[in-house]
């Protein structure tokens, strides 16, 4: 799965299932205070990436994940 | 105007550590009863001194049950001494004490437990829920537990000496959410979860509902794991019967299937149970602040 894959997949489930408002979806917006993800949007974001790229999210691999770029990168790096 | 943070959950047995080391100690040589006469000398200062607790209990026999005056003095007065005599049951359990148990629905259990597939069990801060995690066990799954993490080291240390016998793992709440990674991925490996269902935290999101006649805040993530993992859940609830025995009710929770909103159905489905035993027990719901405050 390529790069705009990936954030395509992302935007999507972001902005139909956690209704996240398209305009604060950029590279740099912080998962948490820009786009407004909370601790039940996180038990959302696991199942959506296991069902949307195949593989389990583990809490220890999630510390350093703070921006929107993280997160794909992340994926990126979980499914390359 | 009380405080939020009064209002809150503060999740900590009261007690110093040395105290209730003292207690596990005491229990090992002396039966429950003896125990209770000491802890009945202990109720009147709480409703005294802790007069957020005494307010809050109060009002639920006055308000939210619509008995009298006296009486709700009375049943005020015996849900802290309920309170008292399952902490010393707690602990008694630690000491390597047995209770009697008898089941209501236990099928429900069994069921689900025999099925392929993870499954949720809800409990509330009535009667003491803590003996279901002994005997409501599981051979084929992992219990996961949901714990408050700051509670006493003499409680904890009790928990895990129990737990270590039976197939649970206790799961502390911690402030960087990954207690809900943990908790997802144990409901999608088919094992079990159980959380409270009855206690908000700051900050996180709810869902008011009516209870007991008046709107009160239950919080929205055990439901939003359910749905989101797509599991059965049941509710759990073990009631004190007697000095030596207590009663577990386990009721399967059924969603309104027409309703859009599948968390709250589920929510909507959990309360009228939660209700019935509270109807049932009243005296042993141990939730000492302001439940119905917004």
């Amino acid at each position: 799965m390529n790069r705009e894959e990936i954030e395509s997949k992302v935007r999507t489930f972001l902005i139909e299932d956690l209704e996240v408002d398209e305009d604060v979806i950029v590279p740099d917006a912080r998962l948490k205070e820009d786009l407004g993800i909370d601790s039940l949007d996180f038990v959302d974001i696991v199942v959506i990436v296991e069902k949307n790229f195949g593989f389990k999210i583990k809490p220890e691999e999630m510390s350093g994940v703070k921006t929107l770029k993280d997160f794909c990168d992340y994926i990126g790096r979980k499914t390359c | 105007m009380e405080s939020e943070g009064k209002r809150l959950w503060q999740g900590r047995t009261d007690g110093s550590p040395l105290m209730l080391r003292m207690l596990v100690r005491l229990l090992k040589h002396v039966g429950v009863r003896a125990v209770y006469p000491v802890a009945a000398c202990f109720v009147p200062f709480y409703m005294i001194f802790n007069r957020s607790g005494y307010r809050a209990s109060y009002g639920l026999f006055r308000s939210r049950l619509g008995m009298g005056a006296w009486k709700s003095f009375r049943m005020c007065w015996l849900n802290h001494y309920r309170f008292a005599q399952v902490i010393v049951d707690r602990f008694a359990m630690y000491a390597g004490r047995r209770f009697d148990v008898e089941m209501d629905g236990y099928e429900e259990f069994v069921r689900l437990n025999e099925a392929d597939g993870g499954f949720m069990m809800l409990n509330s801060h009535v009667g003491s829920f803590e003996l279901a995690g002994y005997t409501l066990t599981s051979d084929r799954k992992r219990i996961n537990a949901l714990v408050f993490g700051g509670e006493n080291d003499s409680v904890m240390h009790g928990r895990e000496g129990m737990f270590s016998r039976t197939n649970v793992r206790m799961i502390p709440i911690s402030s960087d959410m990954s207690y809900l990674f943990v908790l997802s991925g144990a409901l999608a490996s088919g094992e079990i979860v159980t959380m409270s269902a009855d206690r908000c935290f700051p900050g996180s999101r709810t869902l008011r509902l009516n209870f007991l006649g008046k709107e009160a805040s239950f919080p929205q993530g055990p439901f939003a794991l359910a749905v989101s993992r797509e599991v059965p859940l049941l509710a759990v609830f073990v009631i004190k019967i007697s000095a030596k025995a207590y009663k577990v009710f386990v009721r399967r929770l059924q969603p309104d299937c027409r309703c859009p909103d599948p968390q709250r159905s589920l929510a909507e489905a959990f309360v009228p149970v939660l209700e019935d035993i509270v109807r049932r027990y009243p005296e042993q719901w141990f939730n000492f602040y302001d439940f119905w405050k917004n």
